[in-house]
């Protein structure tokens, strides 16, 4: 009971998967909606992923989308070894009731071998961090951006070239694994691993670096160790986001891969708000059900977001959420930094937590 | 006991000889200071006693132990600490957590263990705050622990930095020109404060000021280096009596005070 009440504030986690089964359930949410929202999981754990490393530690990537990638094909690899297109099929359900809501499940099997190939495919991509971490120790800023843009683009160009995943053709016969509930729980995972990471010496530590380089030195911060474990981190969630792709889609092109995917999420990142998990939760979102919401006025689609996103960095300049987390997180960082729903007003205009939270 | 030992040190960068043959040695209780006019060296001296420079020649000692080829974070961890000409915090994060920054080498859970928060992620983290909260409270910066660091007045964001440097737990604490852009109330204070330091934790104090009354009232022994040599040492008085000193330093600069960068 006590513990019950300690952690009530995390109540809202599966009162929203549940919202969203039951609208599911009642065919108030089509397929396509249910995709959208699968879309944001996905996007979420990368906009995560960017942040430990550019939001925490300062470090600029434009190569995400390459560990993103790695994560992608190495778990595809695991899972439609382990399970083969043909013997996948919808047989392998498990469907029951609780009450009048229905519920899904693939069979026990299918799962682990999803969960193992959604680990091999973020352990393979944290290798890949460490292998592109390391020599990038001295780089900073536009350096180090041009070092991860090339890094990402090799990374495509090897799987253009690489037979066991249809090099240049695409990859088919990926098991379909991942349904709203895997990537909801990965999404939730990955807000509350980063939140420990930045609630924590290894987090500060990544600030302090952020902030001013030489001084985390000579407080005793080994800079090195630091960046290398924050280049790890980021690329282990941004390889099970990878592995979520890959099952959700089925079918994986490299070309999806390419730098503009890595720069979509910069963008993410920046226009929630750059360094706040809450802030890369909200960017997540509101960028990818934007160009579905758009969707209606088809022709004029990219102008509108594209203005959106001027306008954002314009008047929001650091971010939608301007630096602000979700006080259900329990982040002590700055008086003024928690959000409460109180708050609503606030952030909708208004310059004051622009000047208070920024710089 | 010797904590801070460095043995005829020299740098050079490309042609210009910034340093040459510096040698200090600082002992627990100690209060030494650094003094020359603009452009002398004394930071150069200091980069070079905290592992930022490597010198060419020579080889800086803390607590003994050769330093030859380390980090700073090694120097650090040796039992050296130092704060900044112009003022190194972490600007967007709080007054409490820049210094719970300076425990980061010292914290003893590992990455799994922060990751799922076992029972010694919290006792390490209470014990951190706990540290951090005391020193900020003898500091009297406790109003301030939720503010970010760039919204401190000035002087408190030196005093921070000095506290911060305090929380790596040195035996040797050094400060460039902690007084600068000061008011004289403010510099009182800091007298006041580094006397505090020095009484309670006993440690070796090496400071690099350029308000000559400040240094006279607090150091009990002093360099003076003109363009990286050094042209005098000993008691204040001593100091004050040297010509070559009136000449290089006092005679160009006694009735500016800090007008360093
Ligand atoms: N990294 C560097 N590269 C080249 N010259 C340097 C470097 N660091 C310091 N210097 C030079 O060394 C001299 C001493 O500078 P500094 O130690 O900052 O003087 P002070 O602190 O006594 O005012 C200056 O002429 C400065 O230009
Ligand atoms: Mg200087």
């Amino acid at each position: 009971m006590n513990w019950l009440k300690k952690n009530r504030k995390f109540i809202i986690i599966p009162l929203i998967y549940l919202l969203v089964h039951v609208l599911n359930q009642a065919k108030i949410l089509n397929n396509y909606i249910l995709q959208v929202l699968m879309l944001i999981g996905i996007n979420l754990i990368m906009v995560e992923s960017l942040n430990v490393l550019t939001g925490m530690t300062g470090q600029t990537s434009l190569g995400q989308a390459g560990f993103m990638a790695v994560g992608a094909y190495v778990s595809a690899i695991v899972t439609s070894i382990l399970i083969p297109a043909k013997n996948f099929s919808s047989a392998a359900l498990i469907s029951f009731k609780i009450g009048k809501i229905g519920f899904q499940i693939t069979s026990i099997p299918q799962n682990l071998i999803f969960l193992l190939g959604t680990l091999a495919g973020g352990v393979v991509a944290a290798i890949f961090g460490y292998i592109i971490g390391t020599p990038s120790l001295k780089l900073k800023g536009d350096y180090l951006a041009i070092v991860t843009l090339g890094f990402g683009e090799v990374i495509r160009q090897i799987i253009r070239v690489t037979p066991i995943v249809g090099k240049s053709f695409g990859m088919v016969g990926i098991p379909k694994l991942a349904n709203f509930f895997w990537i909801y729980f990965f999404a939730m995972l990955t807000i509350f691993i980063c939140r420990n990471f930045m609630d924590s010496s290894y987090g500060r530590a990544c600030m302090a670096i952020r902030d001013n380089e030489i001084a985390a030195d000579t407080i005793g911060i080994n800079t090195a160790r630091y960046k290398v474990i924050a280049f790890v981190y980021s690329a282990f969630i941004a390889g099970i986001s990878g592995s979520m792709f890959a099952h959700t889609m089925v079918y994986l092109h490299p070309d999806t891969f390419a730098y503009t995917k890595s720069t979509d999420y910069v963008i993410y990142l920046y226009a929630g708000g750059v360094g706040s998990i809450s802030g890369s939760i909200l960017g997540a979102a509101a960028l990818t059900a934007l160009p579905e919401i758009l969707r209606q006025i088809s022709n004029w689609r990219l102008v509108i977001y594209g203005l959106l996103l001027v306008l954002i960095i314009l008047f929001r300049p650091t971010g939608l959420f301007g630096g602000r987390e979700f006080s259900f997180l329990g982040l002590k960082t700055g008086g003024i930094k928690i959000f409460h729903f109180s708050d609503l007003w606030s952030w909708i205009g208004k310059k004051k937590s622009v000047e208070e939270a920024g710089k | 006991m010797s904590v801070l030992k460095a043995d005829h040190i020299s740098i050079q960068f490309g042609g210009l000889r910034a340093v040459n043959d510096f040698s200090i040695d600082l002992n627990l209780g100690d209060i030494q200071a650094i003094i020359g006019p603009n452009g002398a060296g004394k930071t150069t001296v200091f980069n070079m006693l905290t592992g930022i420079y490597q010198p060419t020649e020579g080889t800086v000692y803390v607590n003994g132990k050769s330093m030859k080829g380390c980090k700073p974070y090694q120097f650090t961890a040796a039992g050296l600490s130092r704060t900044f000409q112009n003022i190194r915090l972490f600007n967007r994060s709080t007054v409490l957590d820049n210094v719970k920054m300076a425990y980061t080498f010292k914290m003893k859970y590992n990455f799994w263990e922060m990751l799922t928060r076992t029972g010694n992620y919290y006792s390490e983290e209470k014990r951190v705050t706990d540290e951090a909260m005391r020193l900020l409270e003898m500091f009297d910066l406790t109003y301030a622990t939720d503010y970010f660091a760039n919204n401190l007045p000035y002087g408190e964001q030196r005093k921070l930095e000095i506290v911060r440097a305090l929380a790596t737990a040195p035996q040797a604490l050094l400060l460039d020109e902690p007084a600068a852009g000061m008011n004289p109330n403010e510099i009182d204070d800091l007298v006041k404060l580094i006397r505090r330091i020095h009484d309670e934790m006993g440690i070796g104090i090496l400071i690099i000021e350029h308000h000559m009354k400040m240094v006279m009232a607090i150091a009990d022994f002093i360099k003076v280096i003109d363009f990286g040599e050094t042209i005098c040492e000993g008691s204040p008085s001593t100091v004050q009596k040297d010509p070559k000193v009136i000449e290089a330093y006092l005679g160009r600069h006694a009735n500016e005070g800090g007008s360093d960068k």
